[in-house]
């Protein structure tokens, strides 16, 4: 991509970080005033509106890094392209997955009595928080380009492929040991409680990305950054 | 010759002298063996010997050891080939790849099961695993060590070829390999388990969804790993 | 000798070469027919080797595609090609812990070819490694290896190989026994890309490719 181009994206996504901040905003709002507390729970079920949108934005993204990957292995001109998008999807996959991680164990806490009861959608988003970071190492320490984006590429497909399968694996564990401790509240919410989650979690997704698209362009850069340390002729 | 069988004799070949030259560097074999003997005498430190006599620290720890032993083999899976140039070689005749990936997988089920059928005894001697027990499971133990040699096999031939050309080979297998192979040791452990009469097991539980794990997984990577076959072995 | 008609083995089009983000040659696009021996040429760091791995399809060009005798290799590879083609590394690829026979074996069997024990120690005994058949690889010393790989071509007659190097660490005679044996497999129709510093081999070649023209 042209220098110039990608400071116009640049610019661009950034103007759009306000609006989806002000939504995102808006949607804690709703979920933390608005919303009456819950009849069990009391107002720690309130973590919810954070929790469930950035799960979803976790998986999202994960799975949008395999589509990406995919791409770029079937439509080979665009494989620089996608493996930039699908490095910059990767990272959100990461940081929407900590944050995941974090919001369902401080969730398990009141709820569970314990920090983690390996359940099976937050150890799903662990084992692809992990694959996550080790897609990470694996950049770092490929020094080649070209074998980074080949190598890195398969990684991604094979994360998004791995979570389902850890998700149904993961289910029988739990009920061959113990019976599910805990149900989400999702199905027999009141419907304020449906609306105001959706909200957020449509905020939540528009946050993303747009924060995809500026660190998209900050990948971009990056590698025109490297590009330039290593000399000459970047075409 | 056809494609076919081209196809299956380049495959027997990679097969072949990757178990000759196992023959020719018998001590990697032995290595192998003896790097599993000292795990299975760590458990019965690491817990103390009453607790092991318990059912499911017995199982768990047979099939952690076999954890890291397909680790420390995965690891060198290629390192023959690649050392001396020949696996370069052999690609610039235009093998299809996936002969090359289903040769080496071929060979470390059979590795694998080379090394784990000593470590049985270990185990059995060990671990003071009962008569009883064995005789009940006489009957899942092998079919189960082969589909878990072959999903593990295959998911850390994947794996090998991902990260080699990365520097921090070392970390990056097992920080890939652990995470993707998770289902597999979770479908082996439980299987194991529920065919111990010491275990008592609910109502209910789900031999046929762990068998259909077993065998799934090898199945979904395989077919993976053959789509990108030409990507997996390309700089 | 028969009458060989020339055929396309190797094309490539416009491809561009890169290591890490820096284009090694650009726009480059070449032919070898059967019966054709080519050397590639240039100072060190240009990309010789590389330009020889991306047409037998081990590294991916950046840009360009590349075909062998008709199939396209890059940027989609054609798994139908039987065309035998190798690729003879500037240090002979080895099995290490394996014999001199055990390794043949190996080469001659990649290429489908069999492994007719007698044919065997008879180019064995013309490269000078007679005596060597049943010595571990690793034992050789690098002419020695790369006599190997000489005996191997003279068994196999790939028809297309490419070879990086092919005279380093051979002395005079060995020199004189690799000519020789590309100039047999030229006659019979293989066609032959040559990575050389070597002012002999590079007279030899019919024709001469100086990567300085296409470095960016």
């Amino acid at each position: 991509m042209p220098q110039a181009l990608r400071d116009k994206t640049f610019s661009l996504w950034v103007k759009f970080l306000f609006p989806a901040v002000v939504l995102q905003l808006v949607g804690w709002y709703l979920g933390l005033f608005w919303i009456g507390a819950d009849k069990d729970q009391g107002d720690v079920f309130r973590i919810i509106f954070a929790h469930v949108p950035v799960a979803w934005c976790a998986f999202v993204w994960i799975l949008a890094a395999a589509v990406f990957a995919i791409i770029g292995f079937v439509r080979k001109s665009s494989f620089e392209q996608m493996d930039q998008s699908t490095h910059a999807a990767i990272d959100l996959g990461t940081i929407f997955g900590a944050l995941a991680l974090a919001t369902g164990s401080i969730w398990g806490r009141p709820t569970w009595g314990v920090w983690w009861d390996w359940d099976p959608r937050l150890t799903t988003t662990l084992v692809m928080f992990l694959i996550c970071c080790a897609y990470h190492v694996l950049r770092s320490f490929t020094p080649d380009i070209q074998a980074r984006r080949n190598a890195g590429q398969i990684v991604a497909i094979l994360a998004a492929i791995n979570v389902p399968v850890v998700y149904f694996s993961v289910n029988i564990w739990r009920s061959l040991h113990q019976p599910q401790t805990f149900v989400r509240k999702g199905g027999s919410a009141s419907p304020d409680i449906g609306m105001v989650l959706l909200v957020n979690t449509v905020a939540m997704l528009l946050l993303s990305f747009v924060i995809f698209k500026i660190r998209r362009a900050a990948v971009a850069t990056e590698e025109h950054l490297e590009a330039a340390r290593e000399g000459r002729n970047q075409a | 010759m056809s494609a076919a069988q081209l196809w299956r004799r380049n495959c027997w070949l990679v097969f072949e002298y990757s178990v000759r030259s196992v023959f020719l560097r018998k001590a990697s074999w032995a290595g192998t063996l003896a790097f599993a003997a000292c795990l299975a005498i760590l458990f019965p430190f690491a817990f103390g010997t009453e607790l092991i006599q318990k059912a499911e620290i017995r199982h768990g720890a047979f099939w952690a050891i076999n954890e890291f032993v397909v680790a420390l083999s995965v690891a060198r899976l290629f390192t023959v080939e690649t050392e001396g140039g020949i696996l370069e070689y052999f690609l610039s005749t235009q093998v299809h790849r996936s002969a090359v990936l289903f040769g080496k997988i071929l060979f470390i089920v059979l590795y694998l099961l080379s090394v784990q059928l000593p470590l049985l005894l270990m185990w059995i001697v060990f671990y003071n695993v009962p008569g009883n027990v064995l005789v009940s499971l006489s009957s899942t133990l092998l079919p189960l060590l082969v589909l878990f040699n072959l999903g593990t096999g295959t998911i850390g031939a994947l794996l090998a070829c991902v990260t080699a050309r990365s520097t921090a080979r070392d970390i990056l297998l097992p920080l890939l390999f652990y995470p993707l192979q998770m289902s597999i040791l979770l479908a082996a452990v439980s299987l194991a388990t529920m065919s111990d009469p010491a275990i008592v097991m609910l109502a209910g539980t789900s031999e046929q969804s762990w068998w259909t794990m077993m065998l799934g997984v090898p199945v979904l990577f395989l077919a993976v790993g053959v789509l990108l076959s030409n990507v997996l072995f390309q700089e | 000798m028969s009458q060989v008609v020339p055929s396309e083995l190797l094309k490539c089009d416009s491809i561009e070469l890169r290591v890490g983000y820096r284009s090694l040659i650009r726009k480059f696009s070449f032919a070898l027919h059967s019966g054709e021996s080519a050397a590639v040429v240039g100072p060190n760091g240009l990309g010789k080797t590389t330009l020889l791995r991306a047409l037998c399809g081990i590294s991916r060009p950046y840009r360009g595609s590349v075909h062998l005798s008709g199939a396209m290799l890059w940027p989609e590879k054609n798994d139908a090609v039987l065309l035998d083609v190798c690729f003879l590394a500037s240090q002979p690829a080895l099995f290490a812990e394996h014999s001199v026979l055990s390794n043949l074996e190996f080469y001659l069997r990649s290429l489908g070819r069999p492994f007719d024990l007698q044919a065997v120690h008879l180019a064995l005994k013309e490269v000078g490694l007679a005596e060597s058949s049943a010595q571990t690889a690793r034992t050789l010393s690098t002419g020695q290896k790369r006599r190997l790989t000489l005996a191997f071509v003279m068994l196999a007659k790939p028809r297309l190989i490419l070879l990086d190097e092919p005279t380093n660490g051979l002395d005079v005679k060995g020199v004189e026994l690799c000519l020789s044996t590309l100039e047999a497999l030229r006659s019979e129709g293989s066609g032959i890309l040559v990575a050389t510093h070597d002012q002999k081999l590079m007279n030899w070649c019919k024709h001469q490719i100086d990567l300085k023209e296409w470095a960016p």
